[in-house]
């Protein structure tokens, strides 16, 4: 009965989607001036190749303020939700999976992983330095960044990657890219400009140090996003390895 | 329009998703799959006939290129969309943990 309601409604939603959608301009006839604008100023004013970056780091670099902080109040959320409790206590890997001993991954996918990992940690960096010049940018890089540590924990046990796991360094990295990126703002302030506005050389286009501030802004968010993304990671997997005394309902 | 097509359906399919689903990953997922229509709203709308990618280190600047707005919108989309399912897993893993059940009908709000 539900299933047949939820049917119906959805198609009434689509049906009412596609309604709305019948006045938007045509896809490929797109002609916003914002868009066409920012396209032609990228390079001449700033000397950033890549506009994506240049939007997000530098035209509305605020925006892109709320956002980082956005992701700084969900790690520091996703802690505090998942933290471990007084009463919790740390448990032996071979006990969360009583019935299933821990055997490590076949030595293909550890040759595999090991190999990886320095394929990943260079392609993380070379994606979020390059923010200004290609595609990519400190969100991307972050991303893959903190995916290395993840491939630790595929490859070994538990109390290895709990063990290599630098916690402290994550949690300064994490607010210490989000105040980066708030000081960077000050700034402008300082030169009598106004806040994050692009007040460093600019350099010029296509070369590394090129695009002013978006590449320390840049450098902010990459350390943020690397650091929070390992943060939520570790408390997710660590889940299974904290019991409380009395487990059960309204425990 | 077909590409529009793309974008309402999934919003449809995630939404129908969301409400039939008895488990709260289900339902997490699902909402990824609605805010993934977002994105292909997003870069159907900014595309251009014929224009590239809105980097300029190869072609000259004022070649036909996309709308670079809404790309970047979609990158904060993408963001935001990764923040509210690690925190709603994470809200998840908490009601299991309190009540011993994920799904929506067992739990409810006023328990606990």
């Amino acid at each position: 009965m539900r299933k047949l309601l939820a049917g119906a409604a959805c198609i009434a939603f689509l049906f009412c989607l596609l309604l709305g959608m019948r006045k938007l301009p045509a896809v490929g006839e797109w002609s916003g001036r914002y868009g066409i604008e920012l396209n032609h100023a990228s390079v001449p004013e700033r000397q950033a190749s890549n506009v994506v970056s240049a939007v997000n780091f530098d035209f509305r670099a605020l925006d892109t303020l709320g956002e980082e902080t956005m992701l700084f109040a969900a790690v520091t959320a996703l802690t505090l939700l998942l933290r471990s409790q007084r009463h919790d206590q740390p448990i032996q890997e071979d006990e969360v999976r009583p019935n299933r001993p821990h055997r490590l991954t076949t030595s293909a996918i550890r040759l595999l992983a090991l190999f990886l990992l320095p394929v990943v940690v260079v392609f993380g960096f070379n994606l979020a330095l390059h923010a200004q010049i290609t595609p990519g940018g400190g969100f991307q890089g972050g991303a893959v960044l903190a995916t290395a540590l993840l491939q630790v924990y595929l490859v070994s046990r538990f109390s290895v990657y709990k063990k290599i796991f630098p916690e402290k360094l994550a949690e300064a990295g994490d607010a210490g890219g989000a105040a980066l990126y708030a000081l960077a703002g000050l700034l402008g302030l300082l030169t009598g400009a106004t806040y994050l506005q692009n007040v460093l050389p600019l350099g010029k286009s296509g070369e590394f140090f090129s695009g002013g501030m978006i590449m320390l802004v840049n450098l902010g968010v990459a350390l943020e996003v690397s650091c929070g993304f390992s943060l939520m990671m570790k408390e997710f997997i660590q889940q299974p390895f904290n019991r409380r005394p009395e487990t059960g309902p309204h425990a | 329009m077909i590409g529009f097509a793309v974008a309402a359906w999934l919003m449809a399919v995630g939404l129908y998703g969301m409400i039939t689903s008895r488990h709260y990953v289900r339902t997490v997922l699902c909402l990824s799959v609605v805010q993934s229509s977002t994105y292909v709203l997003l870069i159907l709308g900014g595309f251009r006939t014929g224009g590239t990618a809105p980097i300029f280190s190869d072609v000259p600047t004022g070649t036909l290129a996309v709308d670079p707005v809404v790309q970047a919108l979609c990158l904060t989309d993408v963001v935001v969309g990764a923040a509210v399912s690690a925190l709603l897993l994470a809200l998840t893993i908490d009601i299991h943990k309190r009540t011993g059940s994920a799904d929506p009908d067992e739990v409810t709000p006023m328990r606990g």
